[in-house]
Parts: C-alpha cells; sequence; structure tokens
C-alpha cells in the first residue's frame, strides 16, 4: 500500500499529535514542579477521540495537515 | 495560581498571547492558570494549538502537556538549571519539523493454522519470527530516512514500527519520498508518514539506543 493510498491519514495524525503533546516535549523533574498531569487518562480517552473524528478534524488541521494518506 | 508552562523559545520570539520568563537566550512561554490543566483531549489539543502557533515563528521546544511549577520562582530555578541545555536543543531544531513514519510489513502475528489454536512452542516461534521482522523493518527504515533527516527517534507503537525524524523544513516532500521508495520496493509494506509537527520528540539529545515515547493505546 503506497503513501498516498492510506485512507485513514487524518485519523492517524490526530493520535501522533495527541501522543507527541503528551508523550514529548520537555521533560522537567524536581521539586520546583508541582505536577504533571495524569496522561493516561488522555490516553484511555483516545478511543472516544478517534470515535467522532470528524469532530475533531478541525483540530487537527489547525495543527498542520496529514502528510501523507490525507485527503 | 499556578504556572502552565508551555513552550521554550528564544527571547525575540513573539509570545502569541503568553507570559513569558527570559533566561539569557532562552525565554519560557507559560499561561497563569487557577489550576492545572485536566488531563482531557481538549486540554490537549489546546496545547498543541498553542505551541504550532508559536512554532511559526521560529525555534520551539515544546513543554511536556500537563507541566505545571508554583510560581515565577520556582520558574526561575528550572530555567537557570536547563538554559545551557535548552540553548543548544533551540540550535539544533531551528529551521527542522518532525515528521513521523508509521511502518508495518505483514500481520504481526501469524494466524494459526487450521483454526486450531497453536501450540506454545509454535506461538513463541511465531512471535520470535515477528519480532526479527520488526527489528528488521525498523533498521530499514532508519537507513531509508537517513540522507533526509538530521535525527530520529524511535517511538513505540502497537503493530506497527513508529520513527520521528527531524527533517529541515522544506524537505518534507524529500522525506515521504525516501519512504515511498523503501515501501515500493516491498509491496507487502504499508506506510503512513504524518507531520510536519513542532519537534516534540527532540527536545532532547539522544541518549542511549534514542528509544522514546509511549505505546498508544487505540
Amino acid at each position: 500500500m503506497s503513501v498516498e493510498r492510506r485512507m485513514v491519514g487524518e485519523d492517524v495524525a490526530l493520535v501522533d499529535l495527541i501522543d507527541r503533546l503528551i508523550g514529548g516535549g520537555v521533560v522537567l523533574t524536581g521539586d520546583v514542579v508541582l505536577s504533571v498531569a495524569d496522561v493516561d487518562l488522555v490516553y484511555l480517552g483516545l478511543r472516544l477521540v478517534l470515535a467522532p473524528a470528524h469532530e475533531v478534524n478541525e483540530s487537527v488541521r489547525l495543527s498542520g495537515r496529514p502528510a501523507a494518506g490525507g485527503r | 495560581m499556578v504556572l502552565v508552562l508551555c513552550a521554550v523559545v528564544r527571547p525575540e520570539a513573539p509570545a502569541e498571547g503568553l507570559e513569558r520568563l527570559d533566561r539569557g537566550a532562552v525565554s519560557v512561554l507559560y499561561e497563569s492558570r487557577d489550576r492545572a490543566p485536566r488531563p482531557e483531549q481538549v486540554e490537549v489539543l489546546r496545547l498543541g494549538e498553542v505551541v504550532q502557533r508559536v512554532a511559526r515563528n521560529g525555534p520551539v521546544l515544546p513543554v511536556r502537556f500537563g507541566t505545571v511549577v508554583e510560581d515565577l520562582a520556582a520558574l526561575e530555578a528550572l530555567a537557570r538549571d536547563r538554559e545551557v541545555g535548552w540553548d543548544h536543543r533551540l540550535d539544533v531544531v531551528s529551521g527542522h519539523v518532525e515528521m513521523v513514519v508509521h511502518a508495518a510489513g505483514p500481520p504481526s502475528v501469524p494466524p494459526s493454522s487450521g483454526g486450531s489454536p497453536a501450540s506454545g512452542r509454535d506461538y513463541l516461534m511465531a512471535r520470535a519470527a515477528v519480532r526479527r521482522h520488526d527489528v528488521e523493518l525498523r533498521a530499514g527504515l532508519a537507513r531509508a530516512v537517513q540522507e533526509v533527516a538530521r535525527e530520529t527517534r524511535e517511538l513505540r507503537g502497537r503493530d506497527e514500527v513508529r520513527l520521528a525524524c527531524l527533517v529541515p523544513s522544506g524537505a518534507e516532500d524529500g522525506l515521504r519520498r525516501a519512504v515511498q521508495q523503501w515501501c515500493d520496493e516491498r509491496p507487502d509494506r504499508e506506510v503512513l508518514v504524518t507531520g510536519p509537527w513542532p519537534p516534540f520528540s527532540f527536545t532532547e539529545s539522544a541518549t542511549g539506543s534514542g528509544a522514546e515515547g509511549r505505546e498508544v493505546l487505540v
């Protein structure tokens, strides 16, 4: 299957964006950091994100078009 | 009141409506809020939009979602401790974007023959074969993008290989072509590229195997 033929690009892009916001980025540790959100809850919510993907696709577009596989 | 950290940028970068703390060659962008952001998708995506907006103005190191400090004194202490490292990473990611490549080969777990459950030995053999296949897939993909990507990070994924690639802005199509060419060599491969994203996976120097990230539970 080619890059262009895959039809789930926007869903995957959304998951990548959320995954990187939660799992990537600058990580701070130490006493001065009050808290880092309980990201596991967000991951559980991803199942719900993808079900109504059409409702959140606008957020994906705002964040940059899926590079491939998007429509 | 808490300070919700959003991104590290250069001092000359616009704050995009956020508050900022300047420290030498770096500046931390943050929001003062009544409480830490709730761990909900809308809050995560909101940070994503903020980071994307900031990234349009120059190099950025996004801060992981949900990172909160108590007050300005705490933030100043952080910036003092991390300034040198952040300065270096801002240089590295400057002019670059992140692309995430997904790659999969044949089904990860071969179906058992005859419709009956495989023996324990068969199962272990199949798992070993899948493991070897994943290693080969990962190595092949890394070779395919090495001419385009300045750095890569392996990300965990379920039933697939995911590789974050730091590529020069404007070289996104070059990465896609490299991945497509690699895919064309084996028709049983499936690939997908997302991005461009801010350099979420490249805020730290690579350590050890470079493996990083979390398993996506979808």
